[in-house]
């Protein structure tokens, strides 16, 4: 009989390794995990305690994915939904790998690396995800009842013809967020406190089972659920506010971010972003080869000496009050408001000759909470989601500010009273269909 | 991938409601139907749901014409724990409107008077309507 594993955590409690983790843990493409910061440049610029690694995340997600795939089914198995049950069943395995597997594809440095990705090989870290599955994790793991075809579409973006069940892995209620939000919370030292095992408990799959495809993860409708909710989304908004979004950090990773465009064409660069390599890099191995790259990609790295950190000159709302957007401006603001920073970056430091990057334009869009759906079997309502039953989520909508940060070196050369006005030509120039 | 076009006709489509769109249901179904029935070329893509088609494109998009100040969401309480969202062009995008009538007017001046006779009609479906007509038209059922 194979050895089990039962490892402490400090969010989750014990956490136990199911069998099949066994045989994949020490594979280097998992260990990897172990030497990237679930916070990324966080840990070097505001909190310092965010020493945490994806690993642990990883481990978390897939131990809280277990427990609900459990809950659901003894729940519905209770109401008499026994298709849905068996589904919960027989698919523990799956999401519980997906759980575990979810971020494999993150880069070193995590999110301020996912531009920089795309620019590159032209993938998101979930299309990256489906390829080091494929090719990277041991087929062994099949041997467990798990298939990889699975565990890609748990995952997501794509939808799953289950949604319930992925829902768990990618969804506004899944183990994923649930996991990250207590963890980075107790690492960057928030004493956030909440009670895990009552939101559990009001979870449930809506929907008939006749119809698994429509089915769907939501909340019971009482007023118990709706508190707790409440609570939950609370703590996602603020540690949105306080510490993802958080200035100095933000300011470093777009920083980096430029770093890496910088030298996007170098063959080195370019070779970091390929599977083979990509597997292999962690926070350290990125940061020594970027320090190699010459004193302009130095420069923009805060976390080596935040001397170098830029700083905030211009903050404004983009809202129709302060730009005349045109339609092509606002649809690239919903489909990719990272190359559109990126496109107002050149495009300023051009209008007020500077060098590249000397200015970088940074939209940052603070999203309405996604939709949480309610057990509306006992109303006459067709619909009932969070907000319809809740002030405090109702109140929250979501919210587009454009800065601008100035390097230290360039802050007496640039006319800062200048920006705004040239911002607003550059926005209003972007051609729409008006 | 939202476009340009996308964002124009979305406009055009609260222009032609001439009132405020009541509900984020109305807004999701009619879409839909304006998509597949009538051919209008949206491209939001709608999912299979646990309520019929949905969007989550749309409605991010909506979120963001809130947020830069084009639309105004308006919370009516319809009882003591139910709430309905209301939306409306702000002057603001009644203003965008006028502009994309007359730049869509002449590039594709049969798109948009047929966007807007037949948002029009929609606005005089109730929603079990509009709900059952958006699940026929795009093929797409949900649970209930």
């Amino acid at each position: 009989m194979s050895q089990s594993y039962n490892l402490p955590d400090p969010i989750q409690g014990t956490i136990e390794l199911p069998l099949w983790l066994i045989t994949i843990k020490d594979e280097p493409v998992i260990r990897r995990m172990m030497f990237i910061r679930q916070l990324g440049l966080k840990a070097y610029m505001d909190f310092p305690g965010a020493i945490h690694t994806r690993y642990s995340h990883a481990l978390g997600t897939m131990h809280l994915a277990g427990r609900m795939s459990e809950m659901l089914s003894k729940k519905m198995m209770n109401k008499g939904k026994h298709v849905i049950a068996k589904n919960l069943d027989d698919n523990k395995n799956n999401i519980m790998a997906a759980g575990f597997l979810h971020d494999i594809a993150h880069a070193p440095f995590s999110h301020a690396a996912d531009f920089v990705l795309k620019k590159i090989i032209g993938k998101s870290h979930e299309e990256l995800c489906e390829d080091i599955i494929n090719l990277k994790i041991p087929s062994d793991i099949e041997n467990w009842g798990i298939t990889k075809s699975s565990v890609i579409q748990l995952i997501g973006p794509k939808t799953h013809s289950h949604p319930f069940l992925s829902q768990i892995i990618n969804g506004p209620l899944d183990s994923d967020k649930l996991d990250y939000l207590l963890r980075d919370a107790y690492h960057v030292g928030f004493r956030y406190s909440f009670d895990l095992d009552n939101f559990l408990r009001q979870y449930m799959v809506l929907g008939e089972e006749e119809d698994l495809k429509h089915c769907i993860l939501g909340l019971d409708s009482t007023k118990q659920a709706v508190v707790t909710a409440e609570l939950f989304v609370v703590i996602w908004k603020s540690m949105y506010d306080l510490v993802y979004l958080v200035e100095h950090s933000r300011i470093a990773e777009k920083m980096l971010e430029k770093a890496f465009l910088l030298r996007k064409e170098d063959s080195v660069i370019k070779e970091m972003f390929q599977i083979d390599k990509f597997v292999e890099g962690n926070d350290e191995s990125m940061l020594s080869q970027l320090k190699k790259m010459g004193p302009d990609v130095t420069q923009l790295l805060a976390a080596e000496n935040p001397k170098r950190l830029y700083s905030t000159k211009l903050e404004i709302e983009l809202n129709k009050k302060n730009f005349k957007m045109t339609t092509a401006f606002l649809a690239e603001l919903e489909e990719d408001p990272d190359e559109l920073s990126e496109q107002l970056s050149l495009r300023l430091a051009q209008e007020l000759k500077q060098e590249r990057y000397t200015l970088i334009c940074d939209i940052v869009k603070s999203k309405a909470p996604r939709k949480i759906y309610l057990d509306n079997s006992n109303t006459n309502e067709s619909e009932v989601e969070l907000s319809m039953r809740s002030d405090i989520v109702s109140a929250l909508t979501a919210r587009n500010l454009l800065k601008v940060y100035v390097a230290p070196a360039a802050l007496k050369k640039i006319d800062c009273t200048n920006m705004s006005e040239v911002l607003k030509k550059l926005v209003e120039e972007e051609k729409g269909i008006d | 991938m939202i476009k340009a076009l996308d964002v124009g006709l979305i406009i055009a489509f609260f222009g032609s409601y001439n009132s405020k769109v009541e509900g984020r249901t109305r807004i999701q179904k009619d879409i839909c139907i304006l998509k597949y029935r009538d051919k209008i070329p949206f491209n939001f893509e709608f999912e299979s749901h646990y309520y019929g088609p949905y969007s989550s494109e749309l409605a991010d998009t909506i979120d963001t014409l809130v947020a830069t100040g084009l639309l105004k969401q308006n919370i009516m309480r319809l009882s003591s724990d139910i709430r309905r969202y209301d939306y409306a062009l702000t002057e603001e995008g009644k203003e965008m409107f006028q502009k994309t009538k007359i730049t869509l007017g002449k590039r594709e001046p049969t798109l948009l008077k047929q966007l807007m006779h037949k948002t029009r009609k929609l606005k005089q479906m109730s929603i079990p309507e509009v709900v059952s007509l958006s699940k026929k038209c795009s093929g797409i059922q949900s649970s209930i």
